[in-house]
């Protein structure tokens, strides 16, 4: 556990501290206003990670990933309008509880057992991820190229259409990736002789435009207007009895979380729903749910923020993302020289203890930034959106410019931005098509290593059969969710 | 209430771009793969296909084909069930709320498209103009088109010119225009 302490020492500089704060700052911030993602902000602060050491852009985006899960948490309560979509179900519970004037007891509740939720799934990172980092060793191109695949399968679950267009997506996506020069053989393909295509399509143009420039034109679409509390907030702690009912629904929620949250495909949102539903069936005061039942509140905060960070070890440990918010990190790792995988936990193991001490700070400073500020956010989320979305978009510009001062680029962030709006209308899975173009020139790459050595090999390889097992359950079981749901409809 | 023409051809257009959009998106590409896969192969002279750059491309390419035939086909059956919709939505007359509610719809929708194209026009005009001036001219028309009051507006626009005038002192290099800033 040496490296752990060395990460806190290193963290120890104005340059990662100021970092720590302005994420644990700017998340929170995404995470009040309705209209915003995580997905869309850290493809906007992904230009900006250009300028930071590997360690502190990491820092960077974990800090707007559980901001965001801790900030969602105080409108939801206060307005009724959960600012992000792991938050739905706490506002299922905590805003009944804010109409009988609890809203001070509920939103410190929903903080500390997100802060719970945090330390629990971090404290899982450190240390499983040594454990899972060793298992990887193990991991030739067969495991590597079916885990992969995996992920993909997963990740076309995602969808809101039919499975097959999530794979559809993926393939897309592949095919993106491909772009440019092929790095064996040094052959162009898909340049058409254009100059500007060799080094292929820029990762953050597609990101900063299917993500965030394609959110705010669906905001403006949808109008979203401000809105304003009449509920005053004034912090007060929480009884004795509420803590007694909070502090288990806390630890199932942080459970579920933290192992939901590194299955692939599984997000924090979802990861909610089905905390929410087990902790309806399980908890002390069943008549209460639906009407304010304070452990609701806790186990769905404490299951999103531990499902959000948790999500960081499969990444970090194999290198395979789980969702496209992962991907998105990964390929920031990737330009930044660090190959995520089994060696984060051996030769790159300073860039993680740093990491992982980040993640710690940044927690702490959200549950301070949030407790006594709770009042503080619920006004900026009265913040119009008719100011937002010019400035989003000119940040989303100004951070596409900034990467190599490339026109091109800029046009292929407008390209994907009509993309992304017109996917939202025709099932059309976005997720895929970033796991797909991200995870597609190691997929190749993996794809011709089992090529060379033979397909036939495969078969001796017990942990590629696994992975190929879970693969075709998952599939199966997407497919009749999937088809449940089209027939409820 | 009734409508022209031209109305009822855009929504015929809009209604097949989201039904049929997509699988004539996935036909175009895994055709281009294959071609792509074909002119690379007849380049390299070598046997080895799977294992070379273009074994994997045109996978992706077939599997893309394959996906169009379902795809396509559910379109198709889209399309058809967005036509019924519509035909009988022109019979019936709507109630009030229903048609304001539609016409709320319509102009946000309209909204959301100028601002892309205003998004498109700043593109465009950042060779011409430099980064700083075609930033606050977007700024400026976006926000007093969406509604934005004039002090809000001119606060903004001056930070963010402050912001983008001390850009080169950090390193920050952005293009300039015919006015050299």
């Amino acid at each position: 556990m040496n490296w752990l302490l060395e990460g806190f020492v290193n963290l120890f500089n104005l340059n990662s501290l100021l970092i720590c704060f302005g994420a644990a700052f700017v998340g929170t911030m995404v995470g009040v206003l309705p209209g915003l993602g995580p997905g869309a902000s850290v493809a906007l602060l992904f230009p900006f990670t250009m300028f930071m050491t590997p360690a502190n852009a990491l820092i960077a985006v974990g800090g707007i990933y559980y901001g965001a899960m801790f900030g969602g948490s105080i409108t939801s309560i206060l307005l009724n309008v959960p600012g992000e979509v792991a938050s739905i179900c706490t506002a299922i519970d905590g805003y009944p509880l804010a109409v009988q004037g609890r809203s001070a007891q509920a939103i410190a509740i929903c903080i500390l057992s997100s802060f719970f939720g945090g330390m629990f799934s971090l404290t899982l990172l450190a240390f499983l991820g040594v454990a899972i980092s060793k298992l990887a060793f193990m991991f030739g191109p067969f495991e590597y190229f079916t885990l992969m695949m995996f992920s993909i399968c997963c990740a076309a679950g995602l969808g809101k259409g039919s499975l097959l267009k999530g794979f559809s997506s993926a393939a897309l996506g592949m095919l993106l990736a491909m772009v440019g020069v092929d790095t064996e053989t040094a052959i162009f393909r898909f340049t058409y002789g254009h100059s500007a295509l060799f080094a292929g399509i820029q990762v953050i143009a597609l990101v900063v435009g299917i993500f965030g420039i394609s959110e705010v034109m669906l905001g403006i679409q949808e109008n979203a207007k401000s809105i304003s509390s009449g509920i005053k907030y004034k912090t007060k702690w929480p009884s004795r009895r509420e803590f007694q009912l909070a502090i288990p629904a806390a630890i199932k929620g942080a459970l579920i979380g933290s192992f939901g949250g590194m299955l692939p495909g599984i997000t924090p949102s979802s990861c909610t729903f089905l905390t929410y539903s087990i902790i309806k069936r399980t908890g002390k005061e069943k008549e209460k749910f639906g009407k304010g039942a304070i452990e609701g509140c806790a186990a769905v905060e404490a299951a999103n923020n531990a499902a959000a960070m948790s999500g960081f070890i499969p990444l970090l440990t194999l290198g395979v993302p789980t969702t496209s918010l992962m991907a998105m990190t990964m390929s920031i790792m990737m330009i930044k020289g660090v190959i995520p995988g089994p060696t984060m936990f051996t030769t790159n193991i300073g860039i993680t203890g740093v990491v992982i001490a980040g993640f710690a700070l940044g927690n702490v400073i959200c549950l301070i930034l949030n407790l006594p500020l709770a009042g503080m956010w619920a006004k900026i989320a009265e913040l119009p959106y008719k100011w937002l979305a010019p400035v989003i978009l000119f940040l989303c510009v100004l951070g596409t410019m900034v990467i190599n001062n490339s026109y091109i680029d800029l046009w292929v962030m407008v390209v994907f931005a009509l993309i992304g709006v017109v996917a939202k209308k025709t099932g059309f899975c976005t997720p895929a098509l970033i796991m797909g173009l991200i995870l597609g020139s190691k997929l190749e790459l993996y794809f011709r290593q089992c090529v060379v050595i033979g397909w036939d090999q495969l078969l001796m390889k017990p942990i590629a059969l696994v992975i190929i097992g879970l693969m075709v359950i998952v599939v199966i079981v997407f497919q009749r969710s999937m088809k449940k749901t089209k027939e409820d409809q | 209430m009734k409508k022209s023409r031209k109305n009822h051809l855009i929504s015929l257009l809009n209604m097949m771009l989201i039904s049929l959009g997509l699988p004539i998106l996935y036909l175009i590409t895994g055709i281009m793969a294959l071609f792509e896969a074909k002119r690379i192969q007849a380049k390299l002279h070598v046997e080895a296909f799977f294992s070379g750059p273009s074994g994997y491309m045109s996978i992706v390419g077939v599997v893309l084909l394959l996906l169009f035939v379902p795809e396509v086909i559910e379109g198709i059956n889209k399309f058809k069930k967005n036509l019924q919709r519509y035909a009988e939505e022109q019979i019936t007359t709507e109630t009030h709320e229903e048609s304001v509610v539609i016409e709320e719809d319509r102009i946000n929708t309209n909204r959301m498209w100028v601002v892309f194209l205003m998004l498109v026009g700043y593109i465009i005009v950042i060779k011409r103009l430099g980064f700083l001036i075609s930033s606050c001219v977007f700024l400026i028309v976006s926000m007093l088109y969406l509604g934005n009051k004039w002090l809000t507006m001119l606060l903004t626009v001056s930070i963010v010119a402050v912001f983008l005038v001390f850009c080169p002192y950090f390193g920050i290099t952005l293009p300039k225009g015919i006015f050299g800033i």
